[in-house]
Formats: C-alpha cells, sequence, structure tokens
C-alpha cells in the first residue's frame, strides 16, 4: 500500500499542494514569456587612437543564434530584466522539481 | 495576550527571516500571521500538536485603509529577501515566491461581492479579499521572539474563523485540514475567550447554520459555541 493511501488527509493536502505548484508555474512562465532571453555581450573595437564598446544581446531563436545591438541608454533597463528572468527561472526550476517529487508520491 | 518564547528556534530560516523583517517594518502592528504556520506557535505556546504544513504563508491585513503614519513597502521588503513577485494573470492578484514558498495577503471582505483582489497601496501588495478574516484579529496574541515579535490570531478565533469557512471551501481536502485543525484546537480553548470573541462579532444567520453543520462534523457541542 503506498504511503498516501493511509491518510486522507495527507492525500488530500499533497494534491493541494501540487494544484499551487501547478499555478504557480502557470504564473512563473506567463513572467519569463515577458521578458527578453539570452545573454549580454560587449564587443570592443578600436579605430585609430579611440576605443569603443558595443553592447549586444545574443540568444538563440531555434537553430539560429541571434546577435542584438543595445544602445546603451537601454542596458541598465535590460540588465535588470535579463537578472529578473533568470530569477524567475530558477524559481521555475524549484516548482517543476516539486511537482516531479509530488507527482512521484502521489502515484501520478 | 503577550508570549515570550523560550525555544526561539521554531521556523525554519526563511519563514523567521520574512517574519524578522515584517515585523521590523512593524507590518504587525496592523497585520496577523495565519494559515497553516501559526500551528507550529500554538505547538510551543499551548502544546497543540498538528504537524501537516502547507508551502505558503499567509498573512492577515485587518484594514484596507493605511492605518496612520505606518505605510510599508512589502513589495520592497520581500524582493529584497530575494523573493520574485508573480502575478497571477487571471485575477491581478500578486504573490511573492521564492525557494517555492509562497507568500499571500488576506484582507477582510465584506459583504458577499465576489472581488478577486484589492490593491494596498499603501502597503505596496495586492491582497486577496476573504469573508471573515476579521474574526483572526478578535484578541490576537504577540509572540515575542526576543529581537522580534509578531502576532498570530488566539486558537479561540482561529476555531471560530475555520468552524465558518471550512464549510464554504469548494476544495474538499481543504475542508477536511480545517476541520481536523478545529478538532485538535477544540481541545485546548479557553471557553471565557470564546464566548468574549462571539459577543464582539456579528455572525450571520447562515454563519451560524455554518459553523453547526462543523460542530456536527467534528463532534463539538453545539451549545458552547451559544448555538441550538
Amino acid at each position: 500500500m503506498k504511503v498516501v493511501e493511509k491518510d486522507r488527509l495527507v492525500d488530500g493536502m499533497l494534491h493541494e499542494e501540487l494544484e499551487r505548484c501547478w499555478g504557480m508555474v502557470s504564473s512563473l512562465e506567463q513572467e519569463i514569456a515577458h521578458l527578453p532571453k539570452g545573454s549580454l555581450h560587449v564587443r570592443k573595437k578600436q579605430y585609430g587612437e579611440k576605443r569603443y564598446q558595443y553592447y549586444y544581446l545574443k540568444y538563440r531563436e531555434g537553430e539560429k543564434s541571434v546577435s542584438h545591438h543595445v544602445p546603451v541608454r537601454q542596458l541598465e533597463a535590460l540588465k535588470k530584466d535579463l537578472d529578473k528572468r533568470s530569477s524567475y527561472q530558477k524559481e521555475l526550476k524549484a516548482y517543476k522539481a516539486r511537482i516531479k517529487y509530488l507527482e512521484k508520491i502521489l502515484g501520478g | 495576550m503577550e508570549v515570550a518564547l523560550k525555544n526561539k528556534a521554531i521556523f525554519p530560516k526563511n519563514v523567521s527571516d520574512i517574519l524578522r523583517s515584517l515585523s521590523l517594518a512593524h507590518f504587525f502592528s496592523q497585520g496577523l500571521l495565519v494559515g497553516s504556520w501559526v500551528m507550529l506557535l500554538y505547538k510551543e505556546i499551548f502544546k497543540i500538536h498538528y504537524t501537516l504544513r502547507t508551502f505558503d504563508i499567509d498573512f492577515a491585513l485587518e484594514t484596507i485603509t493605511p492605518v496612520s503614519g505606518n505605510s510599508v513597502d512589502l513589495e520592497r521588503i520581500l524582493t529584497d529577501l530575494g523573493y520574485v513577485m508573480v502575478t497571477d494573470y487571471q485575477t491581478g492578484l500578486r504573490k511573492f515566491t521564492k525557494e517555492g514558498l509562497e507568500v499571500e495577503f488576506l484582507v477582510h471582505r465584506k459583504g458577499g461581492r465576489d472581488v478577486p483582489k484589492i490593491e494596498l497601496r499603501h502597503l505596496n501588495v495586492s491582497a486577496l479579499p476573504l469573508p471573515h478574516v476579521n474574526i483572526l484579529f478578535s484578541f490576537p496574541i504577540v509572540v515575542d521572539f526576543g529581537d522580534y515579535k509578531i502576532r498570530i490570531p488566539s486558537p479561540e478565533a482561529l476555531f471560530l474563523h475555520k468552524m465558518i469557512i471550512a464549510q464554504k471551501r469548494k476544495s474538499e481536502a481543504k475542508k477536511e485540514n480545517d476541520l481536523a485543525q478545529c478538532k485538535i484546537l477544540s481541545t485546548a480553548l479557553d471557553s471565557e475567550k470564546l464566548h468574549r470573541i462571539l459577543g464582539s462579532i456579528k455572525l450571520s444567520g447562515k454563519s451560524r447554520r455554518l459553523m453547526a453543520t462543523s460542530c456536527g462534523a467534528i463532534n463539538f457541542p453545539p451549545h458552547l459555541l451559544v448555538l441550538k
């Protein structure tokens, strides 16, 4: 007999927790969808005496690797959004791991 | 009632971190820690043993209007602790989460109108309006952890609250959990305090009938709740 079958109360709570996790996964995925993906890179170039820095956002679109130039005025906001996306992804991973665990003990 | 804890290591670090930060921002002058985490404190204070806990922390707010001179940026406090804010796109309700631990705010809902969320601009969060949250604020307990204090509902207030809401639950699991908590709480109730709370709140005939149904479910004598 599975452990969860021994106690209907615990079983119900675990199902509730599973449902809560799925709800949070859905919300986190929506948050992530609204944020830019990829990583920020810098190219340094020298023209004569002058040295220039160009920032660009690099990400994958299917098989293709895409690079987008990022104007300096947008840099701080983009960094914040990339950090935010990374935090959301970390959180999403935690919830997915918990879902996997809950589904295992619930026999799903 | 104020209780100074001898054993201060009751909560895991992530929970005590939130409680400390909220306490230092004077959140508990207008709010309470509610939900299953309170049972850990009841175990310490009243020897009430209830081990089931969820992975969310709920805080209840007494009023939707600012308490004079007491604006707290809850979003800032939680994001400083590493929480991310997540919006429920169906309801617009903002929640916070970190490593699977979810923080949510509740507020008393007056009347029967079903409102998905209330924006609390003075606290920079949104809260889920639920009926009968006001009961939880009857005779709350101040818990002193030494370097910070929090407020929780009294067992009598939580008991009455759950006796009503258990019968309103759509989820059978939540209803059973509420009733199981009521059954455990019923063993440690102060009948005088119970009557004082019952005398201080207005309950509709419907709420009384819901309490009577819960009394039947947990074999609690209805006359102790002034019910027929």
